[in-house]
């Protein structure tokens, strides 16, 4: 049985792809910033040592998580990501900041191509999806789907 | 969103094909927080200092602004310089166009002051400044400390806003995003300002926390906000009786705090390195945020009439570095084998080729959770490495 779950739509578009959960905020910057990130394969592979995503990588995910912590160099990594199609699928974010929603939006507007973000509680999600399991996030009617 | 007309004129055209994309930024940039208008900015200030060679979107915006004859229409500083002439890896790799994107910026009619600390001299802003600033530790620094307002503004969007001189109305812009979320108790002896910077920006995201009275100075505000806007995406924090939002708990908190956090001196102590490891640290690295003349002369001291025996690295303001060469203290630090830098460390040490110096060791929070390799200790900590203490 399919479950839906309602969602702010902050980017509009429709995109699926494997669920990719974390409960822990991501910084894009310390993530897609690092010497391995050089490597063309490694673009999209998370580098920050920090964080439970180590040596995960993004590309085609559909990523969950409760928020961006920055830096202000998040646009230089998600323009890049999403504009050559090497990034995620779509974001769906707890509480949306300015620099998540900048790095796409630089994309859309000056590159004509853009991935959907939106907005929820993501426990919810969690809760009923299973890391990996493949999910529909639709930026246009705030609804997020899976099964 | 609600353009005036020559705001609508600019996004039909009217500057021009790029000056449209740039106000069309703002603009979709602004939707997406229900922000109803575009309010003047002050000044701006731009993260995007360094050529990264791994990254072309970026470069390539500011080179079609820049063909275009664009300019700035605001004050506009910038970031440090990436450490071109600190290493080989950097000059060949890593940065290798970086004297080309420093002309380019110039040609915009940017500011080259070369700091991230740039609210120290360079573009000082006052209380209540509407601001189009990106760089999180400048960021956090104009709302928390001078009472100035600004988003944690992306790299590219923070050019857009300063060509407009423009800033879309939202967050922190508004007197109910600056209230306090979480009250911060500190239960320590001995006050470490990055280290509960640190704890702070790992316990909480995006929120608003505020600390009880603790008579912190400049250098240790800024060192504290950096830390925490790293680790935590933290744009404005108060401390009671210290910042000018917070006279008193009642100022900033209109109801009960969603979480109380104490943070011990146990918490501070375990953020530092594994004291048995830290004498493998390949070198000693000070000054992320960049170090003041302030600060260079208080770490300084413990430095004249010692040598070191690792390799110390300070990283200075340029303009305090060009104060510095005039003291006395400039020589002693030399002779006691400091080397004296005025770029980001963050971006001097990222490639590291040599395995010796693969864990360096900082008393700069912000430097500990960016940098791969690089450990945390206090200034006790990186004083004995250092061979001085």
């Amino acid at each position: 049985m399919s479950k839906t779950f309602p969602a702010k739509p902050i980017l509009k578009g429709k995109a699926q792809g494997p669920a990719l959960f974390t409960d822990r905020s991501v910084n894009f910057t310390a993530a897609f910033t690092k010497p391995e990130n050089l490597l063309w394969f490694k673009k999209a592979e998370v580098r920050d040592r920090h964080h439970p995503w180590f040596k995960e990588n993004v590309k085609g995910k559909v990523l969950v998580i409760p928020a961006a912590i920055g830096s202000t160099h998040t646009g230089l990594v998600l323009l890049d990501l999403v504009r050559m199609k090497n990034g995620p699928a779509a974001i769906i974010v707890g509480a949306a900041d300015p620099l998540l929603v900048s790095g796409v939006v630089l994309s859309e507007v000056w590159y004509d191509e853009s991935i959907p973000i939106v907005e929820c509680p993501i426990e919810p999600i969690a809760e009923a999806v299973k890391n990996g399991e493949v999910i529909t996030v639709d930026g246009d009617a705030g609804v997020v789907s899976a099964g | 969103m609600d353009l005036t007309a020559d705001q609508q004129a600019i996004l039909n055209g009217s500057e021009g094909p790029e000056m449209a994309l740039a106000m069309k930024t703002l603009v979709r940039y602004g939707e997406s927080f229900d922000a109803q208008r575009l309010v003047p900015i002050k000044s701006a200030h731009l993260t995007g200092s360094f050529a990264i060679s791994t990254y072309t979107g970026y470069y390539e915006l500011l080179g079609k602004l820049v063909d275009a004859g664009v300019k700035v229409k605001v004050p506009t500083t910038i970031n440090p310089r990436p450490g071109y002439d600190f290493s080989m890896q950097n000059r060949l790799i890593a940065f290798r166009k970086q004297k080309h994107h420093e002309d380019q910026l110039a040609k915009l009619g940017v500011t080259g002051n070369y700091s991230c600390v740039t609210y120290h001299t360079a573009n000082v802003p006052e209380f209540g400044d509407i601001l189009g600033w990106a760089e999180s530790s400048a960021v956090v620094y104009a709302n928390s400390v001078a009472g100035a307002r600004t988003n944690r503004n992306s790299i590219m969007v923070d050019i857009c806003m300063a060509v407009t001189g423009l800033t879309p109305e939202f967050g922190l812009l508004f007197d109910e995003h600056r209230k306090g979320n979480v009250l911060i108790k500190l239960d320590i002896e001995e006050m470490d300002d990055d280290a509960v910077g640190f704890i702070i920006g790992q316990s909480l995201v995006d929120k608003v926390p505020v600390l009880t009275h603790y008579p912190f100075d400049k250098v240790q505000l800024k060192n504290l906000g950096a830390t925490m806007a790293a680790a935590g995406g933290v744009g404005l924090y108060h401390v009671v009786g210290v910042t000018p939002e917070c006279p008193s708990l009642d100022a900033v908190f209109d109801k009960e705090p969603e979480q109380t956090i104490t943070i011990t001196q146990k918490d501070i102590d375990a953020i530092r390195w594994d004291r048995q490891k830290q004498g493998t640290a390949g070198m000693v690295v000070f000054g992320c945020p960049q170090m003041t003349l302030d600060e260079v002369k208080d770490v300084g001291r413990h430095f004249v009439g010692k040598t070191v025996t690792k390799r110390t690295l300070f990283h200075i303001v340029p303009s305090d570095y060009e104060e510095l060469r005039k003291l006395p203290l400039h020589d002693q630090l030399v002779e006691a084998g400091v080397e004296l830098f005025t770029h980001c460390p963050l971006a001097g040490l990222t490639v590291r080729l040599t395995p010796k110096n693969r864990h360096v060791i900082t008393n700069s929070g912000k430097l500990h959770y960016y940098l791969e390799g690089g450990e945390y200790g206090n200034l006790d900590d990186v004083l004995r490495v250092a061979g001085v203490k």
